[in-house]
Protein backbone atom coordinates (compact mmCIF):
# COMPACT_ATOMS: atom_id res chain seq x y z
CA UNK A 1 0.00 0.00 0.00
CA UNK A 2 2.83 2.32 0.96
CA UNK A 3 4.62 1.47 -2.30
CA UNK A 4 1.50 2.18 -4.29
CA UNK A 5 1.04 5.55 -2.57
CA UNK A 6 4.67 6.48 -3.31
CA UNK A 7 4.25 5.42 -6.94
CA UNK A 8 1.14 7.58 -7.28
CA UNK A 9 2.94 10.50 -5.62
CA UNK A 10 5.86 10.12 -8.06
CA UNK A 11 3.51 9.99 -11.04
CA UNK A 12 1.70 13.10 -9.82
CA UNK A 13 5.00 14.92 -9.36
CA UNK A 14 6.18 13.89 -12.82
CA UNK A 15 2.91 15.10 -14.31
CA UNK A 16 3.12 18.50 -12.61
CA UNK A 17 6.77 18.82 -13.76
CA UNK A 18 5.67 17.99 -17.29
CA UNK A 19 2.97 20.70 -17.14
CA UNK A 20 5.48 23.16 -15.71
CA UNK A 21 7.95 22.38 -18.50
CA UNK A 22 5.28 22.87 -21.11
CA UNK A 23 4.47 26.29 -19.68
CA UNK A 24 8.13 27.25 -19.71
CA UNK A 25 8.44 26.56 -23.42
CA UNK A 26 8.79 29.68 -25.52
CA UNK A 27 5.61 31.07 -26.92
CA UNK A 28 4.45 30.03 -30.32
CA UNK A 29 1.99 31.86 -32.51
CA UNK A 30 -0.69 29.96 -34.32
CA UNK A 31 -2.83 31.20 -37.10
CA UNK A 32 -6.37 30.46 -36.06
CA UNK A 33 -7.93 28.28 -38.70
CA UNK A 34 -11.15 26.42 -38.63
CA UNK A 35 -10.78 22.64 -38.75
CA UNK A 36 -13.24 21.15 -41.19
CA UNK A 37 -15.89 19.17 -39.31
CA UNK A 38 -15.17 15.90 -41.13
CA UNK A 39 -11.53 16.08 -40.18
CA UNK A 40 -12.43 16.23 -36.50
CA UNK A 41 -13.42 12.58 -36.69
CA UNK A 42 -10.51 10.22 -36.39
CA UNK A 43 -11.76 7.82 -39.06
CA UNK A 44 -11.57 10.46 -41.78
CA UNK A 45 -8.70 12.42 -40.34
CA UNK A 46 -5.92 12.78 -42.86
CA UNK A 47 -2.32 12.75 -41.92
CA UNK A 48 -1.06 16.27 -41.43
CA UNK A 49 1.85 17.26 -43.61
CA UNK A 50 4.05 19.84 -41.95
CA UNK A 51 6.77 21.85 -43.62
CA UNK A 52 9.38 23.50 -41.49
CA UNK A 53 10.63 26.80 -42.90
CA UNK A 54 13.53 28.46 -41.11
CA UNK A 55 13.71 32.24 -41.40
CA UNK A 56 17.03 33.86 -42.34
CA UNK A 57 19.43 35.11 -39.70
CA UNK A 58 18.62 38.67 -40.78
CA UNK A 59 14.92 38.50 -41.51
CA UNK A 60 14.40 41.77 -43.33
CA UNK A 61 13.41 43.00 -46.77
CA UNK A 62 15.42 46.14 -46.10
CA UNK A 63 18.72 44.60 -45.03
CA UNK A 64 18.60 41.12 -46.54
CA UNK A 65 16.11 41.23 -49.36
CA UNK A 66 17.17 38.27 -51.51
CA UNK A 67 17.30 35.67 -48.75
CA UNK A 68 14.10 37.02 -47.19
CA UNK A 69 12.23 36.91 -50.49
CA UNK A 70 13.37 33.30 -50.98
CA UNK A 71 11.81 32.47 -47.62
CA UNK A 72 8.52 34.05 -48.70
CA UNK A 73 8.65 32.27 -52.09
CA UNK A 74 8.83 28.99 -50.16
CA UNK A 75 6.04 30.11 -47.84
CA UNK A 76 3.74 30.87 -50.79
CA UNK A 77 4.67 27.60 -52.51
CA UNK A 78 4.15 25.34 -49.49
CA UNK A 79 0.94 27.12 -48.41
CA UNK A 80 -0.76 25.28 -51.26
CA UNK A 81 0.97 21.95 -50.65
CA UNK A 82 0.96 21.21 -46.93
CA UNK A 83 -1.42 21.31 -43.94
CA UNK A 84 0.89 23.13 -41.62
CA UNK A 85 3.85 25.44 -42.01
CA UNK A 86 6.13 25.64 -39.05
CA UNK A 87 8.04 28.91 -39.26
CA UNK A 88 11.18 28.48 -37.26
CA UNK A 89 12.55 31.87 -36.29
CA UNK A 90 14.96 30.53 -33.70
CA UNK A 91 18.01 31.32 -35.85
CA UNK A 92 16.86 34.88 -36.58
CA UNK A 93 19.05 37.42 -34.84
CA UNK A 94 17.55 40.60 -36.26
CA UNK A 95 14.24 41.37 -37.84
CA UNK A 96 12.38 44.38 -39.23
CA UNK A 97 8.64 44.80 -39.01
CA UNK A 98 7.74 44.75 -42.69
CA UNK A 99 8.31 40.98 -42.77
CA UNK A 100 5.57 40.61 -40.16
CA UNK A 101 3.24 42.76 -42.26
CA UNK A 102 4.02 40.59 -45.29
CA UNK A 103 3.37 37.42 -43.29
CA UNK A 104 0.02 38.75 -42.05
CA UNK A 105 -1.02 39.69 -45.57
CA UNK A 106 -0.04 36.30 -47.01
CA UNK A 107 -2.04 34.55 -44.29
CA UNK A 108 -5.03 36.79 -45.07
CA UNK A 109 -4.70 35.98 -48.76
CA UNK A 110 -4.59 32.27 -47.94
CA UNK A 111 -7.79 32.70 -45.91
CA UNK A 112 -9.39 34.64 -48.71
CA UNK A 113 -8.45 31.99 -51.27
CA UNK A 114 -9.67 29.24 -48.94
CA UNK A 115 -6.20 27.77 -48.56
CA UNK A 116 -6.42 26.10 -45.16
CA UNK A 117 -2.85 25.93 -44.05
CA UNK A 118 -2.11 26.27 -40.36
CA UNK A 119 0.83 28.41 -39.40
CA UNK A 120 2.89 27.77 -36.31
CA UNK A 121 5.68 30.12 -35.45
CA UNK A 122 8.60 29.48 -33.19
CA UNK A 123 9.63 32.90 -31.98
CA UNK A 124 13.25 34.11 -32.33
CA UNK A 125 15.74 33.62 -29.52
CA UNK A 126 16.67 37.27 -29.95
CA UNK A 127 14.84 39.17 -27.22
CA UNK A 128 14.26 42.42 -29.12
CA UNK A 129 12.77 40.55 -32.10
CA UNK A 130 10.42 38.67 -29.75
CA UNK A 131 9.39 41.94 -28.15
CA UNK A 132 8.76 43.50 -31.56
CA UNK A 133 6.52 40.58 -32.51
CA UNK A 134 4.53 40.93 -29.31
CA UNK A 135 4.20 44.69 -29.16
CA UNK A 136 3.62 45.40 -32.85
CA UNK A 137 0.12 43.94 -32.71
CA UNK A 138 1.21 40.94 -34.79
CA UNK A 139 -0.56 38.70 -32.28
CA UNK A 140 -3.87 40.39 -33.12
CA UNK A 141 -3.64 38.53 -36.39
CA UNK A 142 -2.08 35.32 -35.09
CA UNK A 143 -3.41 33.74 -31.92
CA UNK A 144 -0.67 33.86 -29.32
CA UNK A 145 -0.31 32.17 -25.98
CA UNK A 146 1.67 34.98 -24.45
CA UNK A 147 0.24 38.11 -22.81
CA UNK A 148 0.84 41.12 -25.01
CA UNK A 149 1.27 44.79 -24.18
CA UNK A 150 -0.48 46.51 -27.06
CA UNK A 151 -0.37 49.95 -25.53
CA UNK A 152 3.33 50.57 -25.61
CA UNK A 153 3.80 54.30 -26.06
CA UNK A 154 6.54 53.92 -28.69
CA UNK A 155 4.54 51.61 -30.93
CA UNK A 156 1.94 52.56 -33.52
CA UNK A 157 0.31 49.13 -33.66
CA UNK A 158 -0.45 47.55 -37.01
CA UNK A 159 -3.47 49.04 -38.77
CA UNK A 160 -4.99 47.67 -41.92
CA UNK A 161 -7.58 48.68 -44.48
CA UNK A 162 -9.89 45.69 -44.04
CA UNK A 163 -10.17 46.29 -40.27
CA UNK A 164 -10.88 49.98 -40.92
CA UNK A 165 -13.62 48.97 -43.31
CA UNK A 166 -15.08 46.48 -40.81
CA UNK A 167 -15.20 48.99 -37.96
CA UNK A 168 -16.14 51.96 -40.18
CA UNK A 169 -12.93 53.84 -39.43
CA UNK A 170 -12.12 56.37 -42.11
CA UNK A 171 -8.65 55.80 -43.58
CA UNK A 172 -8.04 59.55 -43.26
CA UNK A 173 -8.40 59.17 -39.48
CA UNK A 174 -5.66 56.55 -39.50
CA UNK A 175 -3.39 58.93 -41.47
CA UNK A 176 -4.15 61.62 -38.87
CA UNK A 177 -3.40 59.18 -36.02
CA UNK A 178 -0.01 58.42 -37.61
CA UNK A 179 0.80 62.13 -37.82
CA UNK A 180 -0.27 62.64 -34.18
CA UNK A 181 1.92 59.69 -33.16
CA UNK A 182 4.99 61.30 -34.78
CA UNK A 183 4.21 64.68 -33.20
CA UNK A 184 3.77 63.12 -29.80
CA UNK A 185 6.83 60.87 -29.87
CA UNK A 186 9.15 63.54 -31.32
CA UNK A 187 7.73 66.32 -29.13
CA UNK A 188 6.70 68.49 -32.09
CA UNK A 189 4.30 71.27 -31.16
CA UNK A 190 2.92 72.11 -34.59
CA UNK A 191 2.18 70.30 -37.82
CA UNK A 192 5.28 71.01 -39.89
CA UNK A 193 5.28 70.84 -43.68
CA UNK A 194 6.93 67.42 -43.47
CA UNK A 195 4.08 66.21 -41.24
CA UNK A 196 1.46 67.63 -43.61
CA UNK A 197 3.26 65.90 -46.47
CA UNK A 198 3.35 62.65 -44.49
CA UNK A 199 -0.43 62.86 -44.15
CA UNK A 200 -0.75 63.51 -47.90
CA UNK A 201 1.66 60.72 -48.81
CA UNK A 202 -0.06 58.18 -46.55
CA UNK A 203 -3.47 58.98 -47.94
CA UNK A 204 -2.13 58.62 -51.50
CA UNK A 205 -0.55 55.25 -50.63
CA UNK A 206 -3.91 54.05 -49.36
CA UNK A 207 -5.67 55.33 -52.45
CA UNK A 208 -3.13 53.67 -54.74
CA UNK A 209 -4.08 50.41 -53.05
CA UNK A 210 -7.70 51.15 -53.79
CA UNK A 211 -7.28 52.22 -57.40
CA UNK A 212 -4.09 50.83 -58.93
CA UNK A 213 -2.47 48.07 -56.90
CA UNK A 214 -4.89 45.29 -57.84
CA UNK A 215 -6.69 44.00 -60.90
CA UNK A 216 -10.06 45.60 -61.55
CA UNK A 217 -11.95 42.47 -60.50
CA UNK A 218 -9.86 41.79 -57.37
CA UNK A 219 -12.10 41.22 -54.35
CA UNK A 220 -9.40 41.56 -51.77
CA UNK A 221 -7.58 44.88 -51.45
CA UNK A 222 -5.63 45.67 -48.36
CA UNK A 223 -2.87 47.82 -46.91
CA UNK A 224 -0.96 47.63 -43.63
CA UNK A 225 0.66 50.41 -41.62
CA UNK A 226 3.00 50.15 -38.66
CA UNK A 227 5.16 52.69 -36.80
CA UNK A 228 7.80 52.44 -34.11
CA UNK A 229 9.83 55.05 -32.24
CA UNK A 230 13.51 54.29 -31.73
CA UNK A 231 16.59 56.31 -30.85
CA UNK A 232 16.86 57.82 -34.36
CA UNK A 233 13.25 58.87 -34.85
CA UNK A 234 9.95 57.29 -35.83
CA UNK A 235 10.08 54.55 -38.47
CA UNK A 236 7.00 53.81 -40.55
CA UNK A 237 6.21 50.86 -42.78
CA UNK A 238 3.38 50.95 -45.30
CA UNK A 239 2.69 47.85 -47.32
CA UNK A 240 0.19 46.52 -49.84
CA UNK A 241 0.42 43.22 -51.66
CA UNK A 242 -1.12 44.15 -54.95
CA UNK A 243 0.56 43.70 -58.32
CA UNK A 244 3.40 46.09 -57.51
CA UNK A 245 4.17 49.55 -58.86
CA UNK A 246 6.40 48.40 -61.71
CA UNK A 247 3.87 45.93 -63.08
CA UNK A 248 1.05 48.47 -62.94
CA UNK A 249 3.11 51.29 -64.41
CA UNK A 250 4.77 49.21 -67.12
CA UNK A 251 1.39 48.37 -68.61
CA UNK A 252 0.50 52.06 -68.61
CA UNK A 253 3.74 53.19 -70.17
CA UNK A 254 3.50 50.56 -72.88
CA UNK A 255 -0.08 51.52 -73.56
CA UNK A 256 0.29 55.28 -73.46
CA UNK A 257 3.82 56.09 -74.52
CA UNK A 258 4.82 53.07 -76.48
CA UNK A 259 8.21 51.85 -77.45
CA UNK A 260 8.37 54.40 -80.23
CA UNK A 261 9.24 57.16 -77.78
CA UNK A 262 12.44 55.36 -76.93
CA UNK A 263 11.61 55.15 -73.25
CA UNK A 264 13.50 52.48 -71.42
CA UNK A 265 11.17 50.04 -69.72
CA UNK A 266 13.76 48.73 -67.31
CA UNK A 267 12.36 48.52 -63.77
CA UNK A 268 14.74 51.26 -62.57
CA UNK A 269 13.53 53.68 -65.25
CA UNK A 270 9.90 52.91 -64.57
CA UNK A 271 10.12 53.69 -60.85
CA UNK A 272 11.94 56.95 -61.68
CA UNK A 273 9.20 57.87 -64.13
CA UNK A 274 6.35 57.03 -61.76
CA UNK A 275 7.72 59.32 -59.09
CA UNK A 276 8.11 62.19 -61.54
CA UNK A 277 4.85 63.96 -62.34
CA UNK A 278 6.11 65.12 -65.74
CA UNK A 279 7.08 61.69 -67.02
CA UNK A 280 4.10 59.56 -66.14
CA UNK A 281 0.36 59.66 -66.67
CA UNK A 282 -1.76 57.16 -64.86
CA UNK A 283 -3.81 54.50 -66.55
CA UNK A 284 -7.13 55.99 -65.49
CA UNK A 285 -7.22 58.10 -68.68
CA UNK A 286 -9.01 60.80 -66.70
CA UNK A 287 -8.14 64.45 -66.29
CA UNK A 288 -6.06 65.84 -63.43
CA UNK A 289 -4.41 62.51 -62.50
CA UNK A 290 -0.87 61.19 -61.81
CA UNK A 291 -0.23 63.34 -58.76
CA UNK A 292 -0.25 60.67 -56.03
CA UNK A 293 3.17 59.06 -56.50
CA UNK A 294 4.95 62.42 -57.04
CA UNK A 295 3.36 63.57 -53.78
CA UNK A 296 4.89 60.56 -52.02
CA UNK A 297 8.23 61.44 -53.60
CA UNK A 298 7.87 65.04 -52.40
CA UNK A 299 7.36 63.81 -48.86
CA UNK A 300 10.47 61.64 -49.09
CA UNK A 301 12.55 64.66 -50.17
CA UNK A 302 12.21 66.42 -46.78
CA UNK A 303 15.34 66.72 -44.65
CA UNK A 304 13.37 65.23 -41.75
CA UNK A 305 12.92 62.00 -43.65
CA UNK A 306 15.83 59.60 -43.51
CA UNK A 307 16.47 56.56 -45.67
CA UNK A 308 13.14 56.33 -47.47
CA UNK A 309 12.96 53.01 -49.31
CA UNK A 310 10.49 51.62 -51.81
CA UNK A 311 10.51 47.89 -52.49
CA UNK A 312 8.34 46.69 -55.32
CA UNK A 313 8.53 43.82 -57.79
CA UNK A 314 12.25 43.29 -58.44
CA UNK A 315 13.44 46.69 -57.27
CA UNK A 316 14.70 48.04 -53.99
CA UNK A 317 14.76 51.81 -54.51
CA UNK A 318 16.45 54.38 -52.27
CA UNK A 319 14.30 57.43 -52.89
CA UNK A 320 16.76 60.02 -51.56
CA UNK A 321 19.60 59.07 -53.88
CA UNK A 322 17.46 57.50 -56.61
CA UNK A 323 19.66 54.40 -56.44
CA UNK A 324 18.06 51.07 -57.17
CA UNK A 325 19.08 47.50 -56.58
CA UNK A 326 17.64 44.61 -58.54
CA UNK A 327 16.48 41.68 -56.48
CA UNK A 328 16.61 38.01 -57.41
CA UNK A 329 12.96 37.30 -56.62
CA UNK A 330 9.79 39.24 -57.24
CA UNK A 331 8.24 41.07 -54.30
CA UNK A 332 4.52 41.04 -54.95
CA UNK A 333 3.30 44.39 -53.79
CA UNK A 334 4.74 47.69 -52.69
CA UNK A 335 6.50 48.50 -49.46
CA UNK A 336 7.33 52.06 -48.37
CA UNK A 337 9.62 52.57 -45.40
CA UNK A 338 10.79 55.86 -43.92
CA UNK A 339 12.24 57.29 -40.74
CA UNK A 340 10.82 60.58 -39.48
CA UNK A 341 13.46 62.50 -37.55
CA UNK A 342 13.37 65.81 -35.75
CA UNK A 343 15.23 68.06 -38.17
CA UNK A 344 14.15 71.64 -38.52
CA UNK A 345 13.83 72.18 -42.24
CA UNK A 346 10.98 74.64 -42.10
CA UNK B 1 -22.02 91.59 -52.36
CA UNK B 2 -22.50 88.44 -50.32
CA UNK B 3 -19.71 86.20 -49.19
CA UNK B 4 -19.70 82.71 -47.73
CA UNK B 5 -16.82 81.50 -45.60
CA UNK B 6 -16.23 77.75 -45.31
CA UNK B 7 -13.64 76.44 -42.88
CA UNK B 8 -13.06 72.93 -44.17
CA UNK B 9 -11.59 71.51 -40.93
CA UNK B 10 -14.63 72.68 -38.92
CA UNK B 11 -17.60 72.11 -41.18
CA UNK B 12 -16.31 69.05 -43.06
CA UNK B 13 -13.29 67.27 -41.52
CA UNK B 14 -9.65 67.92 -40.58
CA UNK B 15 -8.75 64.59 -42.26
CA UNK B 16 -9.79 65.05 -45.88
CA UNK B 17 -8.73 62.36 -48.32
CA UNK B 18 -9.58 60.84 -51.69
CA UNK B 19 -11.66 61.68 -54.72
CA UNK B 20 -14.81 59.66 -54.92
CA UNK B 21 -17.54 59.21 -52.39
CA UNK B 22 -17.95 56.79 -50.70
CA UNK B 23 -15.36 54.60 -52.42
CA UNK B 24 -12.35 56.62 -51.24
CA UNK B 25 -13.59 57.50 -47.76
CA UNK B 26 -16.03 59.71 -45.89
CA UNK B 27 -14.42 63.09 -46.47
CA UNK B 28 -13.61 63.09 -50.15
CA UNK B 29 -13.19 65.83 -52.72
CA UNK B 30 -16.33 64.78 -54.55
CA UNK B 31 -18.45 64.99 -51.40
CA UNK B 32 -17.04 68.38 -50.42
CA UNK B 33 -17.68 69.74 -53.93
CA UNK B 34 -21.23 68.37 -54.06
CA UNK B 35 -22.25 69.36 -50.52
CA UNK B 36 -20.50 72.71 -50.06
CA UNK B 37 -19.28 74.18 -53.35
CA UNK B 38 -21.89 73.40 -55.97
CA UNK B 39 -25.01 74.25 -53.89
CA UNK B 40 -23.51 77.64 -52.97
CA UNK B 41 -21.78 78.49 -56.21
CA UNK B 42 -24.55 80.61 -57.69
CA UNK B 43 -25.88 81.89 -54.36
CA UNK B 44 -22.82 83.92 -53.37
CA UNK B 45 -20.53 86.42 -55.06
CA UNK B 46 -17.50 85.04 -53.31
CA UNK B 47 -16.83 81.79 -51.49
CA UNK B 48 -13.89 81.93 -49.10
CA UNK B 49 -12.34 78.53 -48.42
CA UNK B 50 -10.32 78.40 -45.21
CA UNK B 51 -7.84 75.50 -45.37
CA UNK B 52 -6.20 75.99 -41.97
CA UNK B 53 -6.13 73.24 -39.32
CA UNK B 54 -6.26 70.42 -41.84
CA UNK B 55 -3.81 67.55 -41.33
CA UNK B 56 -2.94 67.96 -44.98
CA UNK B 57 -4.60 68.48 -48.32
CA UNK B 58 -3.88 65.44 -50.50
CA UNK B 59 -3.78 65.93 -54.27
CA UNK B 60 -6.67 63.53 -54.83
CA UNK B 61 -8.96 65.56 -52.54
CA UNK B 62 -8.06 69.02 -53.81
CA UNK B 63 -8.05 68.04 -57.48
CA UNK B 64 -11.47 66.44 -57.29
CA UNK B 65 -12.97 69.22 -55.15
CA UNK B 66 -11.61 72.26 -56.98
CA UNK B 67 -10.37 70.83 -60.31
CA UNK B 68 -13.60 68.85 -60.48
CA UNK B 69 -15.60 72.03 -59.90
CA UNK B 70 -13.69 73.70 -62.76
CA UNK B 71 -14.65 70.82 -65.04
CA UNK B 72 -18.34 71.37 -64.16
CA UNK B 73 -18.26 75.19 -64.33
CA UNK B 74 -15.19 76.61 -66.01
CA UNK B 75 -11.66 77.26 -64.69
CA UNK B 76 -12.12 81.04 -64.99
CA UNK B 77 -15.47 81.04 -63.20
CA UNK B 78 -13.99 79.02 -60.34
CA UNK B 79 -10.93 81.26 -60.06
CA UNK B 80 -13.23 84.31 -59.90
CA UNK B 81 -15.60 82.81 -57.36
CA UNK B 82 -13.31 81.00 -54.88
CA UNK B 83 -10.84 82.66 -52.58
CA UNK B 84 -8.46 80.55 -50.47
CA UNK B 85 -6.95 81.13 -47.05
CA UNK B 86 -4.13 78.94 -45.75
CA UNK B 87 -1.67 80.27 -43.22
CA UNK B 88 -0.55 76.70 -42.38
CA UNK B 89 0.80 76.14 -45.90
CA UNK B 90 0.65 79.32 -48.05
CA UNK B 91 2.02 77.66 -51.26
CA UNK B 92 -1.04 75.38 -51.23
CA UNK B 93 -3.10 78.26 -52.65
CA UNK B 94 -0.97 78.41 -55.82
CA UNK B 95 -1.08 74.63 -56.12
CA UNK B 96 -4.90 74.68 -56.00
CA UNK B 97 -4.99 77.49 -58.56
CA UNK B 98 -2.89 75.27 -60.83
CA UNK B 99 -5.29 72.36 -60.26
CA UNK B 100 -8.14 74.62 -61.34
CA UNK B 101 -6.35 76.08 -64.38
CA UNK B 102 -5.18 72.63 -65.53
CA UNK B 103 -8.42 70.85 -64.70
CA UNK B 104 -9.12 69.93 -68.29
CA UNK B 105 -5.65 68.61 -69.12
Amino acid sequence: MKKLKEKLKKEKLAHSRHIHNLKRKKSTYKASKHTPILQQHSFVKQQNITKKLPTPQTFSLIYNIDETLLFFDDFIKYSKEVDMIFIDMSKTESMTTEVLLYLISLDKINDHNDIKVNIKIKTPNDKSSRLLMAQSGFSNYFRANAPVDLNHKDIFTIRDGITNEKFKIDDGETCGDAVDFVMDRLGLTKRTQALRDMYNALSEMMLNTQHHAYDEDAQFRNWYLFGIKNSSGVAFYFFDNGKGIIKTARATLLEKLGKALNISLAQESIIDAVLDENKYRSMTNKKGRSKGMPQINEFFSHKDIKLPIIITNKIQYLAKTQESKKTASNFKGALFVWMFTKEEDE
Amino acid sequence: MSNLRIKVADVFSPTVKGRYHPKDGNFTGERFRNEYLLPNFDKYDKIIIDLDDLYGCPSSFREEAFGGLARIKSPQEVINKLEFLCTDEPPLIDIIHNDIKNANE
